[in-house]
């Protein structure tokens, strides 16, 4: 089939992606393609699968004839020939394109050489298996364009519409966002956000200590915390952790390390006390130090952290460097849960706790902050504070999907364990909650299989909250314990504690769960 | 009459307040009251005075407790002030301060450099009426005084990011000052003096919304001239401030109640020029909140010309 070309010209991914099934490059495009209005002209394609990759030579001519007398030992003077090759996704393939040059004709010397930065990009979308657009821009030569191709023959395409169909995943099921922040942050002079916006706390970098050593008791120890203190719950295998809120408002960081599979892992527990939000963030593995540190600024009124290896500043609650050398990348984040210390130790009598032998002289039964945990306090600048529709220092356990937020006051759960079955933007999510206990977490509750559960609340048997349909108990950390599905992990949200105007700060116009 | 002025003019000034208090540890110590010249009462006296001041910010405190500060931190401010007074009539002066501070602050256990500001202070204006002054023939002297403090100073200055008020050259604020000072004479040549101040410091808001606390000062103590070269002083100086603000909201951490002791000495090398080193010595504080950095101690030399 070939399209006629002002049907070619008016070709546009847009309008497929809104009326057919998306495409999806593969082998069965292994082919030569070619313009009918520029004959002589085409592009030899490779899909290398494994590698998600794609290859193109493009033959073609100079931009202008040559010069009469111009000569040529093998072919013409204005022959032209480039190569490209880049990954793709889905229908399209995103190309560096490269001019080798300074080769002989089948000689080993002088060597052909190509500059690895390439002469320009190019942008590969198929339509289907027989229609496609390249885009090309090479700057050096003033060029850029488009040319609608097609293929030479179709032999190929029963292939590649066999493979383009099994590529199609069998569901779609919503991946949470890596980070909390616009997708495609604008960076200036290694900034992603204004600079004006990072303030000065006061006591200077490291002025407030991270622990570095944790020292850990069990839960019989001294520095038990009094049974409705708040803790910060880690669970990795089977190392349980509390960390309590006396102990990390006053040092926000604890540098820990877990074992997994038996190797040592580096996690960094972060607690900002301004805005009531805990992380558990694990270190790239490229770092030498894998140690977080207090930079002494604040974001949005929220700790903004530094990594001891590049002093890249990371503001806590969007979860993505925002200023140095690692600015917009974004940690693996790990599950934590909040709740009391009753609660806590409860669920789990094995627990660890925090020791008070930090190193540090400090009164943890002081707070730091006077009555800034209740009143209407705001200590540094925020945005949004007009949106009252909460107290602003209650604590609400908010998720972020796409532009889309929505908020869960804990104050709202009943005294008990409530489940929500509900739906954030384009996600299906169960929400376990409870006002007395003081916690909440939040799920996607659809499989990887696309099947979607629906949740029902458990009570009186923590860490199990809830029970699905299908029979099968589920904890806090989203693992089902019981049933058809024990073993299973829950996909886990964007989503953490803070309190409301933090939250609304950084995500304003959230929806509010009733 | 000719006033008597001996070491006079060294507790007069070292009477009249502190420095203005900032941000979250009550630590700053950008001076503007302190080092105000108020010497000059008698009509056509005119004084010029250059101090430079070391202040140590490096002690931790939890109310009125010394806590051991593990991160090893080393904050001070380092002040160059030119005051001058100037005696309108035999009752009203006027006297007049401006002010270049240089901040640094590291925190030893950081993996980041030593923040660093500087550039010009706030100044200060402040007219006084001395209904009488010490004389041959009178042991008493009072004086009031009302002024402005203007935000002359550098107020957003930047190491990367704009600074904590704390390190802030200047207030970025007018403030308006109150001012008293009494002075007794224990013999007719005025040798040996008792002396007492009181002053009220009201701060404004800054472009940031940041407003330090009021300030209320008390100073009282004895000088002794031992002869027309030497003298030396010793001063109790209490003061009390309210928590700093910002949006209207006190601030954790900042203000509470100090009480310093201030021994100074000086040496007129003539008639008209002299110079003097003071020091200031925490003996006592009850800080708000939980945790505060506050003055470790200060140390300052001034010089002093009299032009009449």
């Amino acid at each position: 089939m070939r399209l006629g070309l002002a049907a070619l010209l008016t070709w546009s991914v847009a309008a497929i992606a809104e009326e057919a099934p998306p495409f999806y490059i593969n082998p069965g495009l292994n082919d030569a393609w070619f313009n009918a209005d520029t004959p002589g002209q085409g592009f030899l394609l490779t899909v290398y699968p494994d590698i998600q990759s794609v290859f193109l030579a493009w033959f073609t001519f100079d931009a202008e004839r040559p010069q009469d007398g111009a000569m040529a030992v093998l072919g013409e003077p204005g022959q032209r020939w480039l190569t490209a090759q880049g990954p793709y996704s889905a229908e399209t393939a995103e190309l560096t394109v490269f001019s080798t040059q300074g080769g002989v004709f089948d000689a080993a010397s002088p060597p052909a050489a190509t500059d690895p930065a390439g002469v320009g990009t190019m942008t590969l979308e198929f339509a289907d298996c027989t229609e496609g657009l390249v885009t090309y821009d090479l700057p050096g030569a003033g060029l850029s364009g488009e040319i609608p191709i097609a293929r030479l023959s179709n032999d190929n395409v029963p292939l590649c519409i066999e493979l383009a169909e099994a590529a199609i995943p069998a569901c779609s099921r919503p991946e949470p966002d890596r980070s909390h922040g616009v997708d495609d942050p604008v960076v200036t002079n290694f900034h992603m956000v204004p600079p004006i916006d990072i303030v000065d706390g006061g006591p200077g970098p490291d002025g407030i200590p991270a622990i570095d050593n944790p020292v850990f008791e069990d839960r019989a120890g001294p520095s038990t915390p009094d049974p409705q203190q708040l803790v910060v719950g880690i669970r990795i295998g089977d190392q349980v952790r509390a960390y309590p809120h006396d102990i990390l408002d006053w040092h926000e960081i604890v540098n820990d390390n877990f074992l997994v599979n038996d190797q040592p892992q580096p996690l960094s527990l972060s607690y900002c006390p301004l805005t009531g939000s805990a992380m558990l963030w694990k270190p790239f593995e490229d770092m030498n130090d894998p140690t977080f540190g207090t930079s002494g600024t604040l974001y949005y009124s929220n700790l903004v952290l530094y990594d001891r290896e590049t002093k890249t500043l990371w503001s806590q609650m969007l979860e993505q460097g925002i200023r140095g050398l690692r600015v917009t990348d974004i940690p693996d984040r790990l599950p934590v849960v909040e709740t009391t210390w009753e609660t806590w130790s409860s669920m789990y009598p094995g627990t660890q706790v925090l020791s008070r032998d930090t190193g540090y002289s400090r009164n943890y039964d002081d707070y730091p902050y006077d009555d800034y945990r209740d009143d209407n306090t705001i200590l540094f600048p925020v945005p949004n504070l007009a949106d009252g529709r909460l107290h602003r220092k209650q604590r609400v356990l908010g998720i972020n999907v796409g532009d889309h937020s929505k908020v869960y006051p804990i104050l709202n759960f009943p005294a008990g364990i409530e489940v929500l079955n509900d739906q954030v933007g384009d996600m299906q999510v169960v929400v376990a909650g409870s006002r007395d206990r003081n916690l909440g977490v939040v799920f996607s509750r659809q499989l990887e299989d696309c099947t979607v559960l629906e949740f029902e609340a458990v009570q009186n048997s923590l860490p199990v909250v809830m029970r699905d349909s299908e029979g099968s108990e589920w904890d806090l950390f989203g693992q089902a314990v019981s049933g058809p599905r024990e073993g299973t992990q829950l996909q886990k949200t964007n989503s953490y504690i803070a309190y409301w105007f933090a939250w609304t700060a950084f995500f304003p116009g959230s929806e509010i769960n009733p | 009459m000719k006033r008597l002025l001996l070491t006079a003019g060294l507790i007069q000034a070292l009477c009249v307040g502190e420095p203005v208090q900032a941000a979250t540890c009550s630590c700053a110590g950008a001076p503007v009251l302190i080092y105000l010249d108020t010497t000059a009462v008698e009509k056509g006296q005119f004084f010029l005075s250059y101090t430079a001041e070391d202040h140590q910010i490096n002690d931790l405190v939890s109310g009125s407790q010394d806590v051991p500060d593990e991160t090893g931190r080393d904050r001070s401010t380092f002040s160059h002030v030119l005051s001058a007074s100037y005696a309108l009539s035999d009752y009203w002066s006027i006297s007049a301060l401006t002010s270049y501070v240089e901040h640094e602050r590291k925190i030893g256990s950081s993996f980041f450099p030593k923040a660093r500001s500087s550039g010009m202070g706030d100044s200060v204006i402040l007219l006084r009426y001395t209904p009488f002054f010490i004389t041959p023939f009178r042991r008493h002297e009072l004086s009031f005084g009302a002024g402005v403090r203007a935000p002359t100073g550098e107020n957003e200055a930047a190491d990367f990011f704009i600074l904590s008020e704390d390190m802030q050259p200047g207030t970025g604020a007018w403030g308006g000052i109150a001012w008293a000072s009494y002075s007794y004479a224990f013999n007719q040549a005025a040798t040996v003096q008792f002396h007492a101040s009181a002053n009220y410091l009201h701060n404004g808001e800054n472009d940031r919304k940041y407003t330090l606390g009021r300030e209320y000062n008390l100073a009282s103590g004895f000088s002794h001239s031992l002869n027309s070269r030497f003298g030396y002083s010793a001063l109790l100086r209490y003061r009390q401030s309210d928590p700093d603000r910002r949006f209207g909201f006190e601030l954790p951490n900042t203000g509470g109640e100090w009480l310093d002791f201030v021994p100074a000495v000086r040496y007129s090398f003539t008639d008209r020029f002299s110079a003097a080193l003071s020091g200031r010595i925490p003996i006592w504080r009850d800080l708000n909140g939980a945790l505060q950095f506050t003055t470790s101690y200060s140390w300052a030399v001034s010089l002093r010309y009299g032009f009449r």
